[in-house]
């Protein structure tokens, strides 16, 4: 018997809840394995701490207490039995079945983080520090924002004020893996988690990643940053706790319809379902819900004004100290500098008609309009920037414009048309500029996989093992778990899973957390 | 215990779910039986689950309040024990996810803390030579304690059923609505995160 098989059956054997024959086979192989052997002590001391938690001893008579109750609340046992235990159970069974289904989705995304985490030190390599305190800034900005999550009613809000930070730093075009990483967590998370059921098994794989270091320390010297990706993680952590047991709530179907168009790329669509919404919105929290999408959008249009109107409609709902007019304010307070910024865009599009240098001019403006959340805007300037400057000087700056557009349009969630451009990149910069192709090929692959082509992403993140062999083994190692995780979770495929989670166990990588959360995964029973 | 005298042989011979089929057909007593083989447990079961003492017991009253006014929708064709775990559980699990939305009066409740007295006093009589020699009981308990708010709600109070209620994974399973293998992974897992985190605070 192999290690993995063992640990399967620890537990049972431990508890004597294991039949004669296998128990036997597992006790052979203590026999054999020291570390196993080790795994059954510990879980044994466990135990014993624990059953030196004795039973307290109650300080009331239960039963009197229980028949005083009765007696001055009146109460009688209820007369009619209105769910037997078997409907509940029933519904039990299409909830979980619901759960089920939905689960894949939220892996899409969790393990899409995954691979971000890894590639984190290309975007290093590729731009330059960004100053200690905007990354700190950032950093604080987010951890404060997600320590609140735990009393949030609109998760939403919050995965928005994060979508706009992790936008700012990279219009700066020197976004840390550090920071990017928790931001892009903590925002997947989010938006997942704000699907209610799913939270559970987001928090599940953050669980993992925390306890393995992997969040709070992939890049070494970073630890100044450590505490605040730690705060994030915990507050995802309860987050997904809440999430886990809240019931899915009904939206009304104008909303659902509305989140629909965004969520697929139609912000024009989705604005204008959200408009319709309010007029006839009874509920003030969904009504609130609606102001700040419109915002949200308004700002990916590039419309900061529009959106400081929808703000303030959403500031006078809210209520003073609660979370959602915190929210607003942050949402207020970047709708504000996104106005300021335009008007140095504005400045800078004047110059533009008087000088030479004209490329930079336009790289600077793209850079402005991603920090100011104008992801339309700055996807028409990189748009032209792709189109017009095609001389040889420039080949390296257009393939990182076109990186930057397909960006644009993934995080506009118009997926289709991303997928096409990074399909693209990943041939052109092939050679040329390699960290552009292995980053068109990671977006590729990400973007593959949110749309539901598993398969395909599936081979993309292989592709980039065999394309990129000096690769860090930390990386490696991430990819091989990423394929296995995707293949375990969404394909029900353990043998496949197994296949990649083996090539782990090479020397080389055996030590890399990820090959130790994989082998963690795939010996606890029945995941 | 309580109410010892008006214990009836003839009730107490009876099975948990023939008692709750009396109680519903308008004889207290029955249900008062009830109470008394269920009390120890539940409140246990609370306080484990939530490490709150104070808040056991009165969640456990809840329990029994809710056995009592619907009883009605019990099923004789299940155990009366899965039915009443599963009260008590979400009650608890309630009970934790409150708290973590308004962590500020739970930091008040876990300040004055120290009301399950008996914890500590075993701790004092424990006569093995683990680890209770080179800790202080004080220090014990807290690390247990934080060793076990660590733990996922679910996995917790699994761990608990199976570790102090000594249930079967099945019967764990009946009450979370899940199956015995997510039962024995979340035990497992329970027992491994636990232990490590009384390694990491060199607990043993």
């Amino acid at each position: 018997m192999r290690c993995e098989l063992a640990e399967k059956h620890l537990a049972a054997y431990i508890d004597g809840e294991l039949d004669a024959s296998l128990a036997a086979s597992v006790e052979q192989h203590l026999k054999e394995c020291r570390a196993c052997r080790e795994t059954v002590r510990d879980m044994r001391l466990a135990s014993a701490v624990l059953t030196k938690w004795q039973n307290a001893r109650p300080t009331v008579s239960m039963v009197e207490v229980i028949r005083k109750r009765i007696a001055e609340e009146g109460i009688e046992p209820e007369s009619v039995s209105v769910k037997s235990i078997e409907e509940i159970r029933k519904r039990r069974r299409v909830r979980a079945a619901r759960r089920w289904v939905t689960k894949s989705r939220v892996t899409v995304a969790a393990a899409a983080v995954l691979l971000v985490v890894a590639f984190g030190w290309l975007l290093t390599r590729m731009q330059e520090g960004v100053p200690v305190r905007t990354t700190r800034d950032a950093v604080g900005s987010v951890a404060s924002i997600t320590l609140k999550v735990e009393r949030l009613e609109d998760v939403r809000s919050a995965e928005m004020a994060l979508e706009g930070t992790v936008g700012q730093l990279w219009s700066e075009r020197k976004p840390r893996a550090d920071v990017i990483v928790p931001l892009e967590v903590a925002g997947t998370m989010l938006r997942r988690a704000s699907d209610t059921s799913h939270g559970k098994h987001a928090g599940r794989l953050l669980e993992l990643l925390s306890e393995k270091g992997l969040a709070s320390r992939m890049h070494d010297g970073m630890d100044v940053f450590a505490d605040a990706t730690g705060e994030c993680l915990l507050a995802m952590f309860t987050l997904k706790t809440a999430a886990a047991q809240e019931q899915p709530t009904e939206l009304p179907t104008l909303l659902k319809e509305a989140t629909r168009l965004e969520m697929s790329g139609d912000l024009e669509a989705a604005l204008g379902k959200f408009k319709a919404y309010q007029v006839a919105a009874a509920d003030r929290l969904l009504a609130l819900r609606s102001y700040i999408h419109e915002a949200h959008i308004e700002m990916k249009l590039g419309r900061a004004s529009e959106a400081l109107k929808a703000l303030d409609r959403a500031y006078d709902m809210t209520k003073p100290k609660t979370f959602n007019r915190d929210v607003v304010l942050e949402l207020k307070l970047r709708a504000e500098r996104a106005r300021e910024i335009r008007k140095r865009i504005n400045k800078l599009k004047m110059e533009l008609l008087r000088t030479e240098r004209d490329f930079d001019l336009w790289s600077e403006i793209g850079n402005l309009q991603v920090k100011a959340g104008n992801l339309k805007g700055a996807r028409s300037t990189f748009d032209h920037i792709a189109r017009r400057y095609d001389a040889p000087t420039y080949r390296d700056d257009r393939l990182r414009a076109r990186l930057m557009r397909a960006w644009c349009d993934s995080r506009m969630n118009r997926l289709g048309p991303a997928q096409e451009a990074f399909d693209k990149l990943v041939g052109d910069a092939a050679g040329v500029y390699t960290e552009v192709a292995i980053l068109a090929q990671f977006e590729r692959a990400r973007t593959l996989h949110l749309r539901g082509y598993t398969g395909e992403a599936i081979r993309d993140y292989d592709a980039i093992v065999e394309a990129y062999p000096d690769m860090p083994p930390r990386c490696e190692a991430a990819l091989h778990f990423q394929v296995g995780y995707i293949k375990l979770n969404e394909q029900n495929d353990s043998e496949g899973a197994a296949r990649h989670f083996d090539r782990l166990k090479q020397d080389r990588l055996k030590d890399e957390p990820f090959s130790v959360l994989a082998l963690e995964i795939m010996a606890a029973p029945a995941m | 215990m309580p109410g010892g005298a008006d214990t009836q042989p003839e009730t107490a011979k009876r099975t948990d779910e023939d008692l709750v089929q009396r109680f519903v057909e308008g004889r207290i007593e029955a249900f008062e039986e009830l109470i008394r083989r269920y009390q120890s447990k539940i409140v246990n079961f609370i306080n484990r689950s939530t490490g709150d003492y104070q808040r056991a017991e009165e969640l456990g009253q809840e329990t029994f309040m809710r056995v009592f006014r619907q009883g009605t929708r019990f099923d004789p064709k299940y155990r009366f024990s899965t039915w009443i775990y599963t009260i008590a559980r979400n009650l608890s699990s309630n009970e934790l996810r409150d708290r973590s939305r308004n962590p500020e009066t739970y930091n008040i409740r876990e300040a004055d803390w120290p009301r399950d007295s008996t914890f500590v006093a075993e701790l004092v009589s424990a006569d093995t030579h683990e680890p209770h020699q080179i800790l202080t009981t004080q220090e014990m308990r807290k690390h247990l304690e934080g060793a076990m708010s660590k733990l996922e709600p679910d996995l917790r109070m699994a761990l608990v059923m199976k570790e102090f209620d000594h249930m079967t994974y099945v019967e764990i399973a009946e009450v979370f609505g899940a199956s015995a293998g997510t039962i024995k992974s979340w035990v497992y897992r329970a027992k491994k995160q636990l232990s490590r985190t009384l390694k990491e605070s060199e607990v043993f």
